[in-house]
């Protein structure tokens, strides 16, 4: 056990959106945008290391019996706490995504982490674990959120200026896209192609 | 007993909550405020706003030019759609904004200006005749969430 194989596991071999398939709905739901995948992304990398941290730190606290309980209530603890953050330092992002930033408690990559990773290793390890599981999910947020914009709607990064207070670099490619590839099915289409993607590269790798 | 443990845990935790919230709560009450001043004032332009007991008295000068209303519906797909209506003392509708709402992203969600802009087909339009508010075109796949804000509309600019 050390920090690279963390690193590897949380970003690509157990990446929780690729690979465990955890978190779905708000993966596909937010990422029709490069902005909110953006933000909703950060918030969960945030809120999964603080988590992870919190229950290593309490593990050896814990009972069996109320474990899982208990693990949810920290979990849903910081997601209130990080809601109240984005409504007082990134209103216009809380506007956008802030029904998604509620349901992080229900993204099963959180209890995941914090069940089989957090309760049972020392704090270091479960930062690191907490940091780069949100981060393989950040960046499987990103890659969806950039291809449903481009196709979906022709442009990238736009409302980025808006929605987290960095300087406007909206790309616009075309008037309009594919509409599909903003509405639900085109997400699954897309997350599925990623999926095959990098199963492919796995196994070019071999 | 071990109910003891998650009990102290979740006092704890809701504190945390407590403090951080009254900590916040000025500064989120203020964020709202702006953002709800800035949609007035991108709804009317440069007329002037003066809080009467429907929402505000639109005014250019010494003329009454019409009435900006805070509605709610909750004839949406999922909760409260909560809107602004500016209308003219003629019945007009000289524009409509949607502030808050739990519809369907990427579906209802289009009632918002930032997805899409089917929320400006209202301006112009009047209680009855060929430009009636009921006629707009509602948003394609969001029915249920576009009939709730087009009655909502109506009901406020009927006398």
């Amino acid at each position: 056990m050390n920090v690279r194989t963390i690193a590897q596991q949380g970003l690509w071999q157990n990446n929780a959106a690729l690979v465990q398939l955890l978190g779905l709905c708000p993966l596909l739901a937010v990422s029709n945008s490069f902005a909110t995948s953006l933000g909703l992304g950060l918030v969960t990398l945030f809120v999964l290391t603080l988590s992870n941290l919190f229950i290593s730190l309490i593990r050896h606290w814990l009972d069996e019996e109320t474990r899982l309980p208990v693990q949810i209530l920290v979990i849903a603890t910081f997601v209130t706490l990080a809601d109240l953050v984005l409504q007082s330092s990134f209103f216009e992002l809380h506007q956008r995504i802030g029904l998604f930033v509620a349901l992080i408690v229900t993204n099963c990559t959180l209890l995941g982490r914090a069940e089989a990773f957090a309760s049972r290793n020392p704090i270091g390890y479960s930062i690191a674990d907490g940091f780069m599981m949100g981060l393989g999910f950040l960046v499987a947020l990103l890659a969806m959120g950039t291809v449903r914009e481009l196709l979906g709607h022709g442009t990238l990064f736009a409302n980025l200026d808006l929605l987290t207070g960095l300087p406007d670099i909206t790309i616009t490619i075309a008037d309009r896209g594919f509409l599909l590839m903003v509405l639900p099915p085109g997400a699954f289409l897309t997350l599925g192609c990623l999926i095959a993607l990098k199963n492919w590269i796995d196994g070019e790798a071999n | 007993m071990t109910i003891v443990k998650p009990i102290l845990l979740a006092l704890i935790c809701g504190l945390l909550i407590a403090v951080t919230h009254v900590q916040l709560q000025h500064t989120i009450a203020d964020n709202q405020r702006y953002y709800e001043e800035r949609v007035l004032r991108e709804m009317i332009g440069d007329l002037e706003l003066q809080k009467n007991n429907d929402g505000w008295l639109i005014r250019q000068g010494e003329n009454s030019l019409g009435q900006l209303s805070a509605t709610t519906t909750e004839q949406g797909y999922n909760g409260i759609i909560r809107l602004f209506v500016a209308y003219t003392n003629q019945g007009e509708v000289i524009s409509v904004r949607v502030t808050d709402h739990q519809e369907t992203p990427g579906i209802g969600d289009g009632i918002e200006l930032v997805v899409s802009d089917w929320v400006l087909g209202f301006e112009g339009r009047t209680l009855t005749g060929e430009h009636s508010v009921m006629a707009l075109d509602g948003l394609t796949g969001a029915t249920i969430t576009s009939d709730a804000v087009k009655s909502a509309v109506n009901e406020v600019i009927a006398p």
